[in-house]
Order: C-alpha cells, then sequence, then structure tokens
C-alpha cells in the first residue's frame, strides 16, 4: 500500500490519505452494482424479500403496479393451457348442460302443448279442409296464415365488459342504424341487474326480452352472451335450434373469447364470419321450420320409380308372352287345311296363362288333331278349345229348313201390309169426323157470342133508367132534408133566444148566473178546422152571438177567457201558435160584435186537454173554449 | 376494427357524473338534475393520442348510479370496465376523501386498471379554495383535474388521458 502511494502523484496520494475510506466503500459499491451484471447478481437475492416488504407496507400499489403484468400473464396462461382450463370449468360447464337440458323440456313442453292446441283448434281443422282442396300441405298453409317469423339481428357480446364482439344480420346490415355497442353495453347491465336483483343462481339467467312482436333472445355462458333479435311468433324449435348454434360457437370460440382483447384483426374477422355463416345456416335451418331434413320424400320416390319400372317390364313380359303364343296358336291352325275357311278365334289369358281356341270346325277329328298340334307346338301353355264340330248330314236338311224359313216370313209380310192398308183407311174416316166437329163448334161459338152482346145491351138500358130514377129521387130527398135541417135550426135559434131571453128575465142572484154562463161557456165550444179558419162559420157566429147577449149580462168586472187548442198534428211550436191564432181571431169577432177589448183575455194551449183521438182536420181537438174570469 | 373498451364513471350522489358524459360526449350542459337509476351507457368514439401514435377508441361509458358503497350491484357493473374516471364535488366539505373511497374500491375489484380524477364544479369555487387532491395521486397514480361540465373545463383531457393509459397498458 505504501509502495503504492509512493507512485501516486502528491495530490493524489493526499486525496487517498484523506478518503481512504471512502473511496474503499465506493469500491465496493462499484463490485455491487457497478454496471447491469452487478446490479442483476446483487438485487437477485433479495427481490422476493423486496416485493413482500412493499407488499407488507402498501399492498395496493404494488398490486396496482404488478397487476397489468399478471393479468396479461394469466390471458395468456388461459390460451396455452386449454386443457387445464376445461378441468377448471368443468363444474360451470355442468351448469351450462344442465341448463342446456332444462332447455331442452321446455321446449318439448311447449311443442306438446302446441299440438295438442292445434289438434283441438277450428284453424286446424279449416287447414286441414283447405289442405284437402287446394292440394296443400297443412304445414305450408298454415305457415302462410300465421306471420312470418324473421330472424333480424345476431349479436355476440362480452358478459363482463358488454363490449360487442361480433354482429351479424341479414340483409344489409347499413339499414340498421342500431348501435351495436351502446345495445351490447345494456343488455349486459340488463342481465346483471336481473341477476343480482331477482338473487338467481347463475344458471337461472335472463332468457328473453319482449316488445310486441319483437323478441331478444339471449343464450349466455360464463363469459359470452349471444343475443338473437327476433319478430314474429317464435317456431317450436327454434330454441333448441338456437341453443345448439351457441353451443357449436363456444366449442370453436370460447377460449379465445376470453381473451378477446388479444385478438387481432384476422381473428375477429375471423370471428364476424363465422357468426354470419351460423346466422345462414339458422335461416336455412327456420325455412325447415328447424326440422331436420328428411329423406322419407327421396326414399318414397325411389320406391315409386321401382315400382313403375316393374309394373312396365311385367306388363311388356305379357304382352310379348300374349303374341308369342297367339301367333304360334294362329300358326298351327293354319297349317290345318281341314279348317280353311272356318270362323276360329285364338285368344291367350295371359293372367291365367291359359289359351282359349273357339270357333267352328267340319268335324271332331279335326278338332282332335288341332289338339294335338297344339300341345306339341305350346307344351308349357294350358288350353281350352272351345269348337263347335257340324253335323255329318247336316247339309240337306238345312236347305229344308230355310226354305221353310221363308216362305214364312213371305206370309207374315203380306200379313203386316195388310193389316197396314187397313189402319190408314181407319185413319182417313177419323180425320173427316174431327173435321166436321171442328166446324159445329165454331158455329156454336158464334152463336153463344151474339147472345151475350145482345143480353148486355140490354141489361146496360134497363141499369141507366134505374140509375136516372135513383137520381131523381135522391135530389127530392136531399131538397126535403135541406128543407127539414133549415127549419130545425131556425126553431133552435129561435129556442136559444128565447132561453136567453128567459134567463134574461129570471130573477136569481149573480153567483147562479155565473155558473150557469160557465156551464154554458163549457158546453160550446168554437170549432175550427185547418188554421184559423172556422169549421162551421155560421154555427159558430150564432154561438158567439149567444155568448155576447150572456157577456152582457155578466158582472162587468168580469173578463172572457178564450183558450185557443190543436191537434197533435206537426210540429208542437207550430201547433201552439196555431191555437193562439185561433182564439185571436174568436176574440175578433166577438169585438166585431161589440164585445170590450178590455174584458177579452186570450190564451194558447197548442196540443194540451186533447178531448179526442181523431186528428186532422175533423179532429175535435181544434177548437177554442172559453172560461169566465172572475173581476179584479 | 375499432377498439372498444368499457369505463366506469364513478362518485358520489350528484357529483355530476352525468353532466361529465354529456359535456364531453354532446358538448353541452342541463342545470337540472335527474338522478341516474341503475346504470346508463353511452357510446363515444374519438380518436386518442398514444404514446404510439394516435388510435381510434370506442370509450363504452357506463354511468354508475350513485356512490358504490356498501351496494353490491353497483360492484357488479364494474366488471370487465378497463378503466375508471372518479368524480368529486369541489363544492363538498371533503371531496377527495369520498374519491378516494372509490378509488379504494376499484383498485380492489380492478386491480391494475388505470384511474383518472375529476374534481368537478370548478366554475363554483375560487382557484385558492381547490384542494390539490396530491394524495390520490400518490396512492393510485394517474391523472387529477379540477373540471366543470358546465364550462367544460378539462373535461376531454380527463377522458383521453384515461383512454389513452388504456391503450398503453393493452387492457
Amino acid at each position: 500500500m505504501a509502495a503504492n502511494l509512493s507512485n501516486l502523484p502528491p495530490e493524489a496520494q493526499l486525496r487517498r490519505l484523506l478518503l481512504r475510506d471512502e473511496l474503499v466503500r465506493l469500491d465496493q459499491l462499484q463490485e455491487r452494482v457497478g454496471d447491469d451484471a452487478a446490479l442483476k447478481a446483487s438485487v437477485v437475492p433479495i427481490i422476493a424479500d423486496v416485493l413482500q416488504d412493499a407488499g407488507v407496507r402498501d399492498y395496493q400499489r404494488l398490486a396496482g403496479a404488478l397487476a397489468p403484468l399478471i393479468v396479461a400473464g394469466m390471458k395468456a396462461e388461459i390460451r396455452n393451457s386449454r386443457d387445464m382450463m376445461v378441468d377448471a370449468l368443468y363444474p360451470i360447464t355442468g351448469r351450462l348442460v344442465a341448463a342446456a337440458v332444462r332447455n331442452a323440456f321446455t321446449d318439448l313442453v311447449q311443442q306438446l302443448n302446441e299440438k295438442l292446441e292445434a289438434s283441438l283448434s277450428a284453424q286446424r281443422w279449416q287447414a286441414w279442409l283447405k289442405a284437402r282442396l287446394t292440394g296443400r300441405s297443412e304445414a305450408e298453409i298454415l305457415l302462410g296464415a300465421g306471420a312470418a317469423f324473421e330472424v333480424i339481428d345476431l349479436l355476440l357480446i362480452d358478459r363482463h365488459s358488454g363490449l360487442l364482439l361480433a354482429r351479424a344480420r341479414p340483409g344489409d346490415p347499413a339499414q340498421d342504424d342500431l348501435d351495436g355497442q351502446l345495445l351490447s353495453g345494456i343488455l349486459a347491465a340488463i342481465m346483471l341487474f336481473v341477476r343480482d336483483a331477482m338473487k338467481g343462481a347463475r344458471e337461472q339467467e335472463l332468457r328473453t326480452l319482449e316488445v310486441g312482436d319483437v323478441c331478444l333472445h339471449l343464450q349466455v355462458s360464463p363469459s359470452t352472451i349471444l343475443a338473437v333479435k327476433t319478430k314474429g311468433p317464435q317456431p317450436a324449435r327454434f330454441a333448441s335450434a338456437l341453443a345448439a348454434l351457441f353451443t357449436d360457437f363456444l366449442a370453436g370460440w370460447g377460449g379465445r373469447l376470453q381473451a378477446h382483447e388479444q385478438l387481432g384483426a384476422a381473428d375477429r374477422m375471423a370471428l364476424g364470419d363465422d357468426l354470419a355463416g351460423r346466422l345462414q345456416a339458422l335461416l336455412l335451418a327456420q325455412k325447415r321450420n328447424f326440422k331436420r331434413p328428411s329423406r322419407l320424400g327421396t326414399v318414397l320416390l325411389a320406391l315409386l320409380l321401382a315400382g313403375l319400372l316393374g309394373w312396365i317390364g311385367w306388363s311388356g313380359y305379357q304382352r310379348w308372352q300374349t303374341s308369342r303364343v297367339e301367333a304360334a296358336a294362329a300358326a298351327v291352325i293354319g297349317a290345318q287345311p281341314a279348317l280353311q275357311g272356318y270362323p276360329i278365334e285364338v285368344r291367350y289369358d295371359s293372367a291365367e296363362q291359359r289359351l282359349a281356341v273357339s270357333g267352328l270346325a267340319p268335324d271332331r277329328r279335326t278338332i282332335e288333331a288341332l289338339e294335338r298340334e297344339l300341345a306339341t307346338a305350346l307344351p308349357d301353355v294350358s288350353r281350352a278349345l272351345a269348337l263347335a264340330a257340324l253335323p255329318e248330314s247336316g247339309a240337306a236338311g238345312l236347305a229344308d229348313r230355310l226354305t221353310s224359313l221363308a216362305a214364312d216370313l213371305e206370309r207374315q209380310r203380306a200379313e203386316a201390309e195388310r193389316q197396314l192398308s187397313a189402319l190408314q183407311a181407319s185413319q182417313a174416316d177419323l180425320l173427316r169426323a174431327n173435321q166436321a166437329q171442328s166446324a159445329r163448334l165454331d158455329e156454336l161459338r158464334q152463336n153463344l157470342d151474339r147472345e151475350r152482346s145482345a143480353r148486355a145491351a140490354a141489361l146496360a138500358d134497363g141499369l141507366a133508367g134505374q140509375q136516372s130514377a135513383l137520381q131523381a129521387g135522391l135530389a127530392d130527398m136531399g131538397q126535403a132534408a135541406s128543407a127539414r135541417v133549415a127549419a130545425l135550426r131556425q126553431s133552435l135559434d129561435a129556442l136559444q133566444a128565447t132561453l136567453a131571453g128567459l134567463d134574461a128575465r129570471l130573477p136569481e142572484d149573480a153567483l147562479l148566473a155565473e155558473l150557469r154562463f160557465e156551464r154554458w161557456l163549457r158546453a160550446n165550444p168554437i170549432r175550427f178546422g185547418s188554421g184559423a179558419s172556422l169549421a162551421e162559420p155560421a154555427a159558430a157566429q150564432r154561438t158567439l152571438a149567444a155568448l155576447m147577449i150572456r157577456l152582457a149580462q155578466a158582472p162587468a168586472a168580469s173578463r172572457l177567457l178564450i183558450i185557443g187548442y190543436a191537434d197533435d198534428t206537426g210540429d208542437a211550436g207550430l201547433n201552439q201558435t196555431v191555437s193562439i191564432e185561433r182564439a185571436a181571431a174568436v176574440a175578433a169577432r166577438l169585438r166585431a160584435l161589440g164585445a170590450e177589448p178590455a174584458r177579452l183575455v186570450i190564451a194558447g194551449r197548442g196540443r194540451e186537454g186533447a178531448i179526442s183521438d181523431v186528428r186532422g182536420a175533423a179532429s175535435p181537438n181544434r177548437r177554442v173554449e172559453f172560461a169566465l174570469l172572475p173581476g179584479r | 376494427m375499432i377498439a372498444a373498451r368499457k369505463i366506469c364513471v364513478l362518485g358520489d350522489f350528484a357529483v355530476g357524473k352525468t353532466s361529465l358524459i354529456r359535456r364531453y360526449v354532446q358538448g353541452s350542459f342541463a342545470e337540472d338534475y335527474q338522478a341516474t337509476i341503475g346504470v346508463a351507457i353511452t357510446r363515444h368514439r374519438t380518436e386518442i393520442a398514444t404514446s404510439q401514435g394516435p388510435q381510434a377508441l370506442d370509450q363504452i361509458l357506463w354511468d354508475i348510479e350513485g356512490s358504490l358503497h356498501g351496494r353490491d350491484l353497483a360492484l357488479r357493473y364494474l366488471e370487465g370496465a378497463a378503466g375508471a374516471l372518479i368524480v368529486g364535488d369541489l363544492t363538498r366539505a371533503d371531496p377527495v376523501a369520498a374519491m378516494a373511497a372509490h378509488a379504494a374500491i376499484v383498485a380492489q375489484e380492478l386491480p391494475g386498471r388505470p384511474m383518472v380524477f375529476a374534481l368537478n364544479k370548478a366554475d363554483l369555487v375560487e382557484p385558492a379554495a381547490r384542494p390539490d387532491g396530491q394524495t390520490l395521486l400518490a396512492s393510485h397514480g394517474g391523472l387529477l383535474r379540477c373540471c366543470s361540465a358546465k364550462t367544460g373545463e378539462a373535461v376531454p383531457e380527463l377522458f383521453a388521458a384515461l383512454g389513452a393509459r388504456i391503450l398503453e397498458i393493452g387492457i
């Protein structure tokens, strides 16, 4: 050390002497953290203790600092250890399977209910009848009758963040401006709310949201939501088809969807394409009403074609067999000289495989020879010969028989001609008799017409005379009656005048006179016809004259109330007016007869106080009545 | 495809969470107060300046009703969030303490997710009376600004800072 110091410049020797301990520490520090390798070697033994101590002192800050690294590492580990994750997630998938089975049973119950309801409903029977009439299937008719079911939108949503992962829609997506991200977030929030607010178990999730005929079907896994927006009545098998779609989709994408932030652009594109493809598959399944494709039709068609081909082949074989057998039989018959010119028919029955030969043959021997030849030529065909052999001596007898028959025919023809002539003669006689009868009938008809005219003229003359006589008699009786009525009226007027005079002369008190006057007033109304015209002007004038006499004898302070009435024909308001006009007309006539206007009071009561059911101009209700008002 | 991230906006009742979102998304402000029931979700697409350059981001803003304290359902709404905006009311007695309580819940439920802090209603408080909130930053990091939903002061800056942090750390 001293030797080393002596080699140094004086300033350095002085620095060493003064700062020896510090320089030693600096050298030690240089060895420990002087470069990256030294620093790494120094930190390795203590880093665990450092993190532990930091966690104890400030856990939150340490966790916040390390969390991004840990989260990223966990996500990478999840991707790289899928098998282990499957084991770890088995309890969750078990719940999913339970939920799927429950859904399947729910669908089954729904289908059974729908079938039961459909088999009993009037719509079902209408569809059945229409199908029979139009030849279309019931399913086609029912499908056409109901509102169409549409799949409108598919949204794949991250359950935790509510972020939209992929979306697929039939048609042009640009036509729908619904914000997918917003809808996804709201759906995730709604599901969170429902699950927590309703305190349901995880497998008891919200499954559908319905507004009118629009429905949002929700398929959920622990990390993903598939929302399917539909419109119209849901087919029975749609729920199970949707569950199958979601399960298949998760089998392909489930692991990667849990770390969807790590998906690259290509993966996201593939995710969208996959969802679009599954939407197309769902739409195809919808066209089949979510039934599996059936091969029953193909099998039936093949069976039908096979049957048709078999029938055609069998028919061809039978025709060929028939023509072959009949040709062979004809050849055998043609080879028999004895049968030339005889009518023989050959027919083969392919169903019974029997050859029938019928007709005439010259003799029995020829028939037997023909049977032998046929047996040789067609050994595998059964035969039925129905040939008639001519008798041995039949030719001469046949000629005699024919001659006899011709003679009989000639006799019968002559007899028929004779009977025809007799009939024609009888017909001519009948025609002549008929003509004579017709002429006689015409003559009788003319005589009858002449007689009817003569009698009608005589009757008309008699009636005219009688009518004239009757009219003359009636005129005489009318004149006599008029004279009698006039005489009676004069007598009546005289009597009334006498009565008035007698009344005036009778010494009685005022009250009695007033009562009598009132009774007289009630008994003598004035009748009216249409409007304010009097029904019987002369009689009315007489009544009013008598009234004037009585009114003059009544107390001077009393007044006469003139009340007009109408019947119920027409408008009530008009009737009220007419009743007042009638009262006014009577008052005018009384004033003309000398009545003081101050003593006359008029009133109209319309159709009130009816005294008769008769309506119209002859109604007794069209009247004016009187009442005496005491003096004021 | 544009990235989308869920961002929760938290704070006590009536501190102005909904108003801040309205100012940020619609550029408007309403004086009347209507309490948010449950959660209101808004989407806002914007371009965020990050350390790697500008990047488009769909911010799915979850405006969560009232306070988180003692409410399990509200805590559920935090699930899957990439970050949080904690809102306090400068006109109240100790806004920073309330914000710290919410920040602690976020740090526990969403470890490692970035937070920014908005001291709202700055238009009603003198600058000298505004707290500095350094304790929040010391505990949780992020950005703290006095802001105003009414005037728009510092509102875009807070959302942009939160979006940038989310994109930079790749959550």
